[in-house]
């Protein structure tokens, strides 16, 4: 427009505050269709308002409140909870003989920095008899690993889905005591996730460490195996030895059928570690 | 007990109608979880309140749209969510490497995830930009920015009247705006930033 203000950056602002007239809207549109500056102009501008403005004040001011409830400043608790949840885990924990093992696959494992193989595939592995993954990719010798109930078809149990309490405030305890050389943490099964009860039971981890293997374990909540303090699994995953911190991304499966229930799994640097990697709950549900 | 998308789209729907309630409740469920990820991840409470908002938000634009389907109970979704925002970051600071499985296909393929890593970083442009403004704009542009009129923002910082604000506020804004230009990151983001308006 020949009769276009010299100063665009006011054209704008008088367009969003609406000063122009039908005659003076339409020149400044039309302007826009060939004015590469003005059309930066009006798209920063309007940009900077919609993703500075709070649109939702009253979720906010709730948010910024809850925040300080929940993220606030709280004194450091280095207390032993794994000890503390062992305890109690005592009176609560699970099941194991229930289970049938269908087969098992080794753990994947992979350097971070190298290009990501193909190794996320869930695919049903090859039968096996042998109940600890298989370590033969790490040079390192076998950490003990728990022999596990095997070859036992599990009559169905109806466990439900009530939730343990002692892993329940485990899972929502903030503060445990600092890791020290580990950063490793579940990112397969997300919290709650539901398994269909014929799909083999994947787990993904991701991060860093130093530790030579990883521990895990597997609980349910029948109520039945309480007192056993049982875990349905548990076995060692071989990491390959190292003197620095590395980074890893470990994908690991097993078909395993598992009774319809909730499950929590948890990741420890060792079997009697008091520490705790990373825990998640689960469930199998029963096919619609 | 398996999946009821109408049990979970009471979260959903109790969040984009801002219900105290239920806000209350998903923050009861997946604040300290989210927490407890954050803090093995060697981050603070602070990074964690950070990234639960960004969550909680990105959560809130989809629960606006009307064909969005939770197809995850929502605290698996939140927590997804999270987790990915996590990793994206973590990424980027060259901690960990990021692969998205099959499995999380539910979060990959229902957020639009560049759109919102751009958005992340048009708002930490604005927000640094707003940072190196004078105190008397930076408070000018937050109330604007707050909605508050401009009546009233010229009587909090005694300006003598509404046609005096209004001008002063189009000054911030322009000095805002040339501290955003002058932003290395904005070349690398301006043609979002065009794509999003009018």
């Amino acid at each position: 427009m020949s009769n276009a203000p010299q100063d665009k950056s006011m054209w704008v602002e008088q367009y969003l505050n609406g000063e122009l007239n039908a005659a003076e809207r339409a020149a400044f549109e039309e302007a826009l269709q060939s004015d590469e500056e003005l059309a930066e102009t009006l798209a920063l501008r309007q940009d900077i308002q919609s993703l500075l403005t709070d649109e939702h004040p009253a979720l906010t001011a709730q948010m910024r409140s809850l925040n300080a409830q929940y993220f606030g400043k709280r004194p450091l608790r280095p207390s032993p909870h794994w000890r503390r949840w062992s305890i109690i885990g005592g009176v609560l924990l699970v099941v194991g003989a229930l289970i049938w093992w269908q087969s098992s696959r080794s753990p994947d494992w992979v350097p971070a920095d190298l290009p990501a193989p193909a190794i996320d595939s869930v695919a049903p592995t090859p039968p096996s008899s042998e109940d600890v993954p298989d370590t033969s990719m790490t040079p390192v010798s076998p950490a003990p690993t728990s022999p596990l109930p095997t070859e036992t078809r599990p009559a169905p149990i109806a466990a439900g889905f009530v939730p343990v309490p002692a892993m329940e405030a485990l899972l929502r305890e903030e503060l445990r005591s600092a890791p020290t050389q580990l950063s490793l943490a579940l990112t397969f099964p997300p919290y709650d996730y539901a398994y269909p009860s014929t799909t083999p039971i994947v787990f993904k981890l991701q991060g860093t460490t130093t530790l030579p293997s990883i521990y895990v374990e597997l609980y349910n909540n029948d109520p039945d195996r309480i007192d056993l303090q049982q875990p349905v699994t548990k076995f060692t995953l071989q990491l390959p030895p190292t003197d620095e911190a590395m980074q890893y991304r470990i994908d690991f499966e097993r078909a395993i059928e598992l009774p319809q229930g909730l499950y929590y799994l948890v990741i420890k640097p060792s079997e009697s570690s008091l520490d705790l990697l990373d825990l998640t709950r689960f469930r199998v549900a029963a096919q619609e | 007990m398996t999946f009821d998308p109408k049990q979970e789209l009471q979260y959903l729907h109790g969040l984009r109608d801002h219900d105290p309630k239920v806000v209350a409740a998903i923050y009861e469920q997946c604040a300290p979880i989210v927490l407890r990820f954050v803090l093995r991840h060697g981050g603070s409470p602070s990074d964690a309140q950070d990234l639960f908002q960004e969550g909680m938000m990105i959560l809130l634009r989809k629960a606006q749209q009307d064909d969005f389907q939770l197809t995850a109970p929502f605290a698996a979704y939140l927590l997804g969510v999270c987790k990915r925002i996590h990793l994206k970051k973590s990424s980027k600071k060259g901690l960990q490497t990021v692969t998205i499985e099959p499995e999380w296909s539910f979060i990959e393929e229902e957020i639009d995830w560049e759109a919102e890593w751009l958005r992340r970083e048009r708002y930490d442009l604005y927000r640094s930009a707003m940072q190196q403004l004078g105190d008397v704009c930076q408070q000018l542009l937050t109330l604007f920015f707050d909605k508050v009129s401009m009546r009233e923002i010229g009587k909090r910082l005694g300006l003598e009247s509404e046609q005096a604000t209004r001008t002063r506020k189009y000054r911030c804004q322009k000095r805002l705006e040339a501290v955003i230009k002058a932003d290395p990151r904005y070349s690398e983001l301006k043609h979002a930033i065009k794509s999003k308006k009018p």
